[in-house]
């Protein structure tokens, strides 16, 4: 567990996503993974890996090499089979933050004010709150960012320090360019050896097939993926304080002439499509999808993931 | 600048062409829509992909609602360019040409009638009246046009001797005329307008600026149809009045029985109260005398029904005395008010007229005057006064209820014209057959109740007749006895005429014994003739000595006597006459004639005659009420002015149907309001700015409501 003086050090340093404000809300909540994942050391989650664990798992037929003390001998007596007792092994878990740094998300708003939060800025404030749970817990995390391709790469640590590397890399970090998700998850799949829990913030404008196509390399490794869809409010019903405007788009430079009144209802018929698009293609993955709007504050978000995650596990 | 340089292209004339400069300000919208598309915000938005699938959404119209309100915005400033140019539109150009060549003359017929001081939503109609007066005379041009006005009253007269070019002057008259409680002569005021077009060139119009009351216009048509005192050519022009007639209650038709009142006694007056609306109402009628109320009834009338009022009234004093019978006010004050003059007298007045000596025994005038007063004094019943034939004017007669023809020569036309007059105002005629009754029966004509055929002279043969069959129950001669009737039966006449037919409508009371009529009642005008077919002179028979003339002279008298006074006939805008009753005090200063506002009346009095044969006479009776003649203090006359009946009637006639009547008659004619900004009289064409202001407004409320829509 990670002392006080620890939190009182990260505290001090007065970090932008991670505040003390946050770090009191945060801190009776649980960050771990559905799924088994493999660890270097002995921690608190399930893992494939068999060992010398109190909690039982599974029976298997004895086979020449395992070692005689393994064998449960009051089965033998039971049946006259040699059957070897399995422990399952607790590990710790490693989690990889993968954040979208392309343009899009830099977005905070129809007049750019520097006060709001961008996309980019939500993001990095709920990836920043799991990084925190999960030093806390004493896992592992690392962080990744995608910029045209994979930018930056914090390999996964399971210290304060890590902690206060990857919120300097969130911090350090200016969205621009396209972000390539499809890329970055395949040069981050290729750096990732063992299960664990690969976290995605992005607002996927990307194409979907090439990005669970890459997703997919996590999955079929054991990897539990779970996707915060960040949007912008004002992308998912277009701004109301807008008529008439000319809007640009942030990575291809394209511009289109149009009044938000004319188009709102068509717009936010197709904004659904898109996202139900993404649901469901995450859904029937396995993937957990949350839409993560910034007309609802990240910890509220980050909350109810991790009620309703805790119900189902 | 004006019309000698103004281009003209078909029909269309611009006035201030150099308005069109001002189409520089199309430059306005279209720099505002290139302004409004580059000031538009930019918004880097995360992706534009899904923008872009939906613009395809857009109507045309919403892609192209940025040109259709510049296109708006222009129409409108080019409709406020071209307003501002003045354009009138005309489809008669070569009118137009003259009058910019020549001018125009416009005689504005101005209503002043009684039934233009209605007030119509709270404003007066006749202020209405002269404010589309004025409005037409500010469409003429100073120093080219010319005009006059004629306010149309009961004599419409021509405010200028002729047509003037100083529309000052003519709105300064305009804004002077006031209603008069007169009736409107529009037959009159159009011929004073045509006798002012007469000899004017150029273009000609009369504007008739009227309530159209129908009372005052449909005998005026009626003539129009048959005679347009209009020249020809000339453009007549119906402003009609704004608002709806309104309802209004009338007094009028005031009369008092008995007709002659005596101190003492009691009469009715009854006065006829009409409701001229199409709701039912109650209204206060209120009686005064001599300026006091006396009494006070509420009446109940239904829509457009009359009624009749009746107040009992005593008289108490003799000499004249002035009933005013009083309505609450409506819409129409004139016409809330109806007078009668009354003379209370001691006695009944009766003239006894005969050209023969009345102081000389046994003439016919002897014998009748003591049969009417045998006392000569307050006792009798009847107070008598002789006149000749040639004193008896219609003035001397009025204050008589009956007049007695005792032997009258020839007649004058005059003087059987004031008879008749007499008559047919409710007075009584007894007439006998002495002096040149021929002539006088033809002159008299409709009061005779046979045509009278030649003089017998029964004594010279000899002969005589006698009464023979009589109605003793008829009320002429009921009151006689069967002692009375036999001594009447026994009297013989040595003299009478042959009498023609009887008329269907007399009634033989008493004939002679060989058939022929002796006393003839016949019913005439509002009044009795009696004709007696006899005379009481000694030459012609002895009944002027007997007691049973006295009983039937009396009798007779009483009967012909009318049982009620009928207000004078005098309305406002007319003459009226005044001559005293009693004789003038040598001393007592000179006579005056003082009008309904108490003062003196000094413009359009004309005094004739003297002494009891005074006549006043004031030419245009200005005011409805009392007219007094006096002498120093000393009430000698009074004469009620009422206002014309007819004045009360709201309806209105269509004005399409004024100008029918003078375009069949050689004029133009037409229909202009002055509501709106039309121009009535449209010397120049129609003016077209007002539309294309409303044009422009219409265009930027157009726009407006795209704009509203879009944004919504």
């Amino acid at each position: 567990m990670a002392s006080s003086s620890d939190t009182h050090n990260l505290a001090s340093n007065q970090h932008r996503y991670l505040q003390v404000a946050d770090l009191r809300r945060l801190r009776h909540l649980f960050f771990s993974s559905k799924r088994v994942v493999e660890g270097q050391y002995a921690g608190r989650h399930a893992s494939p890996q068999r060992g010398h664990s109190v909690e039982f798992s599974d029976y298997r037929q004895y086979t020449p090499g395992d070692e005689l003390n393994s064998i449960d001998w009051k089965v033998y007596a039971r049946s006259d089979k040699h059957v070897v007792k399995l422990f399952e092994h607790q590990s710790d878990m490693t989690v990889h933050l993968l954040i979208d740094a392309s343009a899009s998300m830099a977005y905070r708003g129809v007049d750019g004010d520097r006060k709001r939060d961008s996309k980019f800025d939500h993001a990095c404030r709920m990836a920043a709150s799991i990084a925190f749970l999960t030093i806390k817990q004493q896992d592992k995390v690392g962080l990744a960012i995608a910029k045209q391709g994979l930018d930056a790469v914090l390999p996964a640590q399971g210290s304060f320090t890590q902690l206060n590397k990857v919120l300097r890399q969130m911090e350090q970090t200016r969205p621009t360019g396209e972000a390539d998700l499809a890329e970055t998850l395949d040069g981050l799949a290729r750096r990732v050896s063992r299960k664990g829990v690969v976290v995605v913030f992005s607002d996927l404008l990307e194409p979907v097939d090439a990005v669970l196509q890459k997703l997919s390399a996590f999955t079929h490794r054991g990897s539990e993926v779970i996707v915060f869809h960040v949007m912008h409010a004002d992308e998912l019903r277009l701004p109301d304080t807008l008529a008439e405007a000319t809007f640009e788009d942030s990575e291809t430079g394209g511009r289109v002439r149009l009044n938000t009144d004319d188009v709102r209802v068509h717009y936010q018929a197709r904004m659904e499509r898109f996202l139900d698009t993404w649901r469901s293609a995450f859904r029937s993955r396995g993937i957990d999808y949350n839409l993560a709007s910034t007309a609802t504050p990240y910890h509220a978000v980050l909350e109810d993931y991790l009620f309703t995650r805790s119900r189902v596990i | 600048m004006h019309f000698a340089t103004v281009p003209q292209l078909a029909a269309l004339i611009w006035t201030a062409p150099l308005a069109f400069f001002g189409l520089a300000l199309l430059a306005l919208p279209v720099i505002a829509h290139l302004l409004n598309r580059r000031a538009k915000q930019r918004v880097v938005f995360p992706t534009i992909m899904m923008l872009q699938a939906s613009k395809a959404s857009q109507s045309q119209l919403f892609r192209l609602r940025r040109w259709l309100l510049l296109m708006l915005r222009c129409l409108a400033v080019v409709a406020v360019v071209l307003a501002f140019a003045g354009p009138l539109w005309t489809q008669r150009p070569a009118a137009a040409a003259v009058v910019q060549a020549e001018g125009a003359s416009v005689v504005v017929l101005l209503d002043a009638s009684a039934s233009t001081t209605q007030r119509v939503g709270g404003v007066g109609l006749m202020q209405t009246l002269r404010a589309s007066g004025l409005r037409v005379l500010d469409e003429l041009e100073a120093g080219r046009d010319r005009a006059n006005v004629v306010v149309v009253d009961a004599q419409p007269t021509a405010a200028f001797e002729a047509m003037t070019t100083n529309l000052a002057a003519v709105r300064q008259q305009v804004e002077q005329a006031a209603s008069v409680p007169e009736r409107a002569d529009w037959l009159r005021a159009i011929a004073v307008a045509g006798s002012l077009l007469a000899d004017q060139g150029g273009d000609r119009r009369v504007v008739i600026v009227s309530d159209l009351q129908a009372a005052n216009w449909r005998p005026a048509l009626v003539e129009l149809a048959r005679a347009n005192p209009l020249p020809e050519g000339v453009e007549v022009t119906v402003v009609p009045p704004s608002g709806g007639a309104t309802g209004n209650v009338s007094l009028g038709g005031v009369t008092l029985q008995p007709y002659t009142p005596v101190v003492g006694g009691r009469g009715q007056v009854r006065v006829a109260v009409r409701n001229h609306a199409t709701t039912p109402v109650v209204r206060g009628v209120t009686l005064e005398v001599d300026g006091r109320a006396v009494d006070r009834r509420d009446v109940e009338l239904a829509a457009e029904r009359g009624a009749g009022v009746v107040f009992d009234v005593g008289f108490d004093r003799p000499g004249w005395q002035e009933l005013r019978v009083v309505a609450e006010g409506d819409a129409l004050s004139y016409d809330d008010a109806a007078y009668l003059g009354v003379r209370v007298g001691q006695q009944r007045e009766v003239v006894v007229i005969g050209d023969d000596p009345p102081d000389e025994p046994g003439s016919a005038t002897y014998f009748t005057v003591r049969a009417l007063a045998p006392r000569g004094d307050l006792r009798d019943r009847y107070s008598v006064t002789h006149l000749t034939s040639a004193d008896a004017t219609e003035v001397r007669l009025r204050s008589a209820s009956v007049v007695v023809l005792t032997s009258v020569g020839a007649m004058s036309e005059p003087f059987a014209g004031a008879l008749q007059g007499f008559v047919a105002g409710g007075g009584g005629l007894v007439m006998f057959s002495d002096g040149d009754l021929s002539t006088n029966a033809a002159r008299l004509g409709g009061l005779m109740p046979y045509p009278v055929v030649a003089q017998r002279d029964l004594a010279r043969r000899g002969a005589a007749l006698q009464f023979g069959q009589t109605l003793w129950r008829h009320p002429a001669l009921s009151a006689f006895s069967l002692d009375d009737q036999e001594v009447l039966q026994r009297v013989r006449f040595g003299m009478s005429w042959e009498a023609g037919p009887v008329r269907d409508e007399a009634t033989v009371l008493m004939r002679f014994d060989d058939g022929t009529p002796a006393v003839t009642h016949l019913p005439a005008g509002g009044g009795n003739v009696l004709v007696c077919n006899f005379s009481p002179a000694l030459s012609r028979s002895d009944f002027g000595k007997f007691g049973g003339y006295v009983a039937l002279v009396q009798s007779l008298t009483r009967f012909a006597a009318p049982t009620q006074r009928v207000a004078g006939g005098v309305v406002a805008g007319g003459s009226v006459v005044l001559s005293p009753v009693e004789p003038l005090d040598p001393a007592g200063g000179s006579l005056s004639v003082v009008g309904p506002d108490g003062q003196r009346v000094v413009g359009g009095v004309t005094y004739a005659g003297s002494g009891r044969a005074t006549v006043a006479e004031v030419g245009r009776a200005s005011s409805a009420g009392f007219y007094r003649l006096r002498q120093g203090d000393r009430l000698l006359a009074v004469r009620a002015v009422g206002v014309d009946g007819q004045e009360s009637g709201l309806e209105r006639v269509s004005p399409e149907e004024v100008v029918a009547g003078f375009v069949g008659g050689g004029s133009v004619g037409r229909v202009r309001s002055t509501v709106g900004g039309g121009s009535v009289l449209e010397l120049d064409g129609e003016p077209l700015w007002g539309w294309l202001v409303a044009a422009a407004m219409g265009l930027l409320g157009v726009e407006l409501g795209l704009l509203t829509w879009w944004r919504r």
